[in-house]
């Protein structure tokens, strides 16, 4: 019958929720408020969408090349699990990668993303580990994700100058999939000491269904002239329209407890500003900040 | 001097009725008040092989008498494929509208036509009988002062494409039957030891075919543009017996028993008082014309004498025409506009080789393989269990079908579809909005049973599926899925005219889906259209 029936076809429905068990670049991105084109903005603004892109880059390096896996049809499928591949790095031949979903319950997934130098016959090197949970349906799930570039230097591949000093990424996050809805996303690097001594850096932000956000960065390094290690924090609000605020605090280290604060407008041009080291910077009071939602 | 007594009473009893037949008969056709029972039924139960064109026969004689033959419609009653109670009921219903015109003092004629099987001394309807006997009881006693029965049918027979198929006693309606109703004419297609034939080439059974070319102005031998039963009759014998000379049957004699033969006629059709149809003048070439309507159909075949006219009183449409000569034909076409009697000019018509020939087969059409295209609107959906909602939403389709009729094998169809449609669904697993849509393109081979409103059909069908879903959430990337399906079909078509009919057809197909593991589902899709056949 089957010689019959001839029939083909590239994802079934359980295909769908293996991949969906998997975060995509983009349900994990900021969602950036319209660009700022004035050139009067707001510094910490500036700040803001600085990091906020860095972010998105962070995580299109690493789950873009999850995504470009998964655009293929399973490779091999079991009743607990699907495996995309091996399939070639064209980005750098004498690289295969493959992908590996595992339906540990009902519930709950795990998967890794291996790659292993074909020449030679080297083991594999797991870079992505991952696991996701059902809280309540696919669309109310929760995952961590933990990048090892520390491995793929180790295996010798070929790490491009932005994630060559790079140790671990790991993300944490929830609710990505629902459209409209909260978006809660912990993303922390661990890397070698760059020119500042920074060694880590932590990511958390919230995307609210209206389109207003929050994101929060820490970064741990000699950023103030001194013999003390700074912990910097950034925490930035925001509306739909683009209009928000953000707070810059020295929490240890050199010059500990200063903090500058500033609002901007839709068009990202400070309306207020108080920067205790630079009281000439200062602009307007706290009543031209933005109201904003409450977030988690 | 019982014999000098017996000759008296019945010369007697002759004038009487020659008297009330003259009064009808020798007047125009619509003095009489008509009445008519027509049955056709191309099944004669389980123990026969079905006939092709015994309800394609009664309707044309329905046509006729309704149209030329002065029968009101209301007084008409077409039975196709109906039983032996709708033909008593439709007697007895007749017999009450007969009495009731007698009352008010007119005069009344019953035409009773069936065409079908008869075995055994019965008319085979369907699975029930009615016999022979009975009928001539209840048409004799029939209130009305003219019964003219006319039965195409015959004993079974072996034959190919004859009517009847095993051997048995031997129907027959006498010729020299015992005078025992006045005014009552029978008229049989064959004598009593032969069968009655069908014919593919001409679509009917010889003896309707010419006994319809006949009333239709083809048996018109006086020329007064009135065609009597004496004429009709005639017609159709020579007619038929020359067609059939050759047949493997053998040759078929129509039957004649009139209770006054020789004294008188009566008037069937009035092709003159209509004045529509094709007009063969004096100085037409002699010869057999055959008139093909654009089914393929040979609406008359008129047998045209020198130095004589013919109306043939058709329906209006556009028919081919051929007359054979011994080298070459001579073909054209001609147009019979509503109200119109067109003359067919000689000149009109043009050389043509036999291979040309419209009408094949010797002498006789070929009922050739024909189109007919049709579109509509259906709808699918695939069985729930255990997966395929999820996987396939119900679907509204817009649907083509190309269908080549007679091609294989008569009444079989070679079909060929196109469908495509879309819908919106919810993938239930992963909860995410999609957007079907589906093409397909599928051939079919049915069997029809064509009768004359409603053609039954059933057969099987072989479709390749080409599905898709498109994501909302850019999360998920498109699926594809195609298949070949088998599957069944069935419908009817009804025809409200000759080449349109609207078509009701359902269909269960097996749908293997095997992306990560072969699944067996089923979809059932319901389709409504309008066909047009060329």
């Amino acid at each position: 019958m089957t010689a019959v029936v001839a029939s083909c076809g590239n994802y079934s429905n359980e295909d769908l929720l293996y991949m969906s068990a998997v975060p995509s670049s983009s349900q994990l991105a900021v969602v950036l408020p319209a660009a700022a084109t004035t050139v009067m903005q707001a510094e910490l603004a500036q700040d803001t969408h600085n990091g906020i892109s860095n972010v998105n880059a962070m995580l299109d390096n690493v789950l873009g090349l999850v995504d470009t896996v998964r655009s293929y049809e399973p490779t091999s499928r079991t009743s607990d699990s699907r495996i995309w591949g091996p399939f070639d790095d064209s980005n750098h031949p004498g690289w295969q990668w493959e992908l590996v979903v595992v339906r540990v319950d009902t519930t709950s997934f795990t998967y890794h993303l291996d790659v292993q130098n074909t020449a030679g016959g080297s083991a594999w090197v797991t870079f992505l580990t991952g696991t996701f949970d059902l809280a309540g349906g696919i669309k109310q799930g929760n995952g961590m994700v933990t990048a090892d570039f520390a491995a793929l230097a180790t295996a010798a591949f070929p790490l491009d100058s932005m994630t060559l000093p790079l140790k671990t990424l790991t993300i944490t996050y929830q609710n990505f999939q629902t459209p409209g809805s909260p978006v809660s996303v912990t993303l922390v690097i661990e890397r070698m000491p760059d020119k500042d001594g920074v060694t880590s850096v932590t990511f958390t932000y919230e995307i609210l269904a209206d389109g207003s956000g929050e994101i929060a960065f820490t970064l741990v390094g000699n950023v103030i002239p001194g013999p003390a290690i700074e912990t910097l924090a950034l925490n930035a609000q925001w509306l739909a329209t683009g209009a928000g605020k953000a707070t810059l605090s020295v929490v240890s280290g050199d010059g500990a407890g200063m903090a500058q604060a500033e609002c901007w407008d839709t068009s990202f041009e400070a309306t207020y500003n108080d920067k205790p080291w630079s009281t000439t910077e200062d602009v307007g009071d706290t009543s031209a900040c933005p109201v904003l939602p409450s977030f988690q | 001097m019982r014999a000098p007594t017996k000759t008296t009473a019945r010369l007697a009893a002759v004038f009487v009725a020659l008297l009330a037949l003259l009064a009808a008969g020798g007047a125009r056709a619509d003095v009489l008040h008509r009445f008519a029972v027509i049955a056709g039924n191309d099944s004669g139960g389980g123990d026969t092989r079905p006939l092709l064109y015994a309800s394609a026969d009664a309707s044309k004689v329905y046509d006729i008498l309704t149209r030329l033959g002065g029968v009101r419609t209301e007084d008409a009653n077409l039975i196709i494929d109906g039983g032996a109670s709708d033909v008593l009921s439709a007697l007895g219903k007749v017999e009450k509208q007969a009495a009731e015109a007698a009352r008010h003092g007119e005069h009344t004629a019953l035409f009773f036509y069936y065409s079908g099987h008869a075995k055994d001394g019965a008319l085979r309807l369907g699975e029930s009988r009615l016999p022979i006997d009975a009928l001539k009881g209840l048409v004799a006693a029939a209130p009305v002062d003219v019964r003219i029965v006319i039965l195409d049918s015959c004993r079974s027979g072996s034959i190919t494409r004859t009517k009847g198929a095993r051997k048995a006693p031997a129907f027959a309606i006498e010729s020299e039957s015992p005078r025992d109703a006045k005014g009552l004419v029978i008229l049989t297609s064959s004598a009593s030891d032969e069968d009655s034939q069908e014919s593919d080439a001409i679509g009917g059974s010889y003896f309707s075919h010419h006994l319809a070319s006949g009333l239709l102005g083809g048996a018109d031998k006086s020329g007064d543009g009135q065609v009597t039963l004496f004429e009709a009759y005639a017609y159709a014998y020579d007619r038929t017996v020359a067609d059939t000379a050759e047949s493997a049957a053998g040759a078929q004699h129509p039957t004649f028993s009139y209770d006054l033969a020789g004294n008188g006629d009566l008037v069937l059709t009035d092709v003159a008082a209509r004045h529509e149809g094709i007009y063969f003048p004096r100085q037409a070439p002699s010869g057999v014309y055959f008139l093909v309507d654009r089914q393929g159909f040979v609406a008359a075949e008129i047998n045209k004498g020198d130095g004589v006219d013919r109306r043939v009183a058709l329906s209006p449409g556009r028919y081919r025409v051929k007359r054979r000569l011994p080298d070459r034909l001579r073909v054209g076409e001609i147009d019979v506009p509503r109200g119109a009697l067109v003359t067919l000019e000689e000149g009109s018509l043009r050389d043509a080789p036999f291979s040309a020939d419209p009408v094949k087969g010797g002498s006789r059409v070929d009922l050739s393989a024909r189109w007919s295209v049709g579109a509509g609107l259906g709808f699918q959906a695939v069985f729930a269990a255990p997966d395929g909602a999820g996987l396939f939403p119900p679907t509204a389709l817009v649907e083509i079908d190309f269908a080549l009729r007679d091609f294989l094998r008569r009444d079989w169809v070679l079909g060929f579809d196109l469908a495509g449609g879309s819908a919106n669904g919810v993938a239930p697993v992963v909860e995410a909005p999609f957007h079907f849509s589906e093409a397909s393109v599928a051939s079919s081979l049915t069997v029809e049973w064509p009768h004359r409103y409603l053609t039954p059909f059933v057969g099987g069908r072989l479709a390749l599926l080409l599905m898709n879903r498109t994501f909302q959430e850019d999360a998920f990337p498109a699926q594809f899925y195609s298949a070949l399906s088998p599957g069944l079909v069935a419908g009817v078509a009804y025809h409200f005219s000759r080449s349109t009919s609207v078509v009701a057809r359902a269909r269960l197909h097996y749908l293997l889906y095997n992306v990560d593991g072969n699944r067996s589902l089923g979809y059932w899709e319901l389709a409504t259209m309008v066909a047009y056949d060329f």
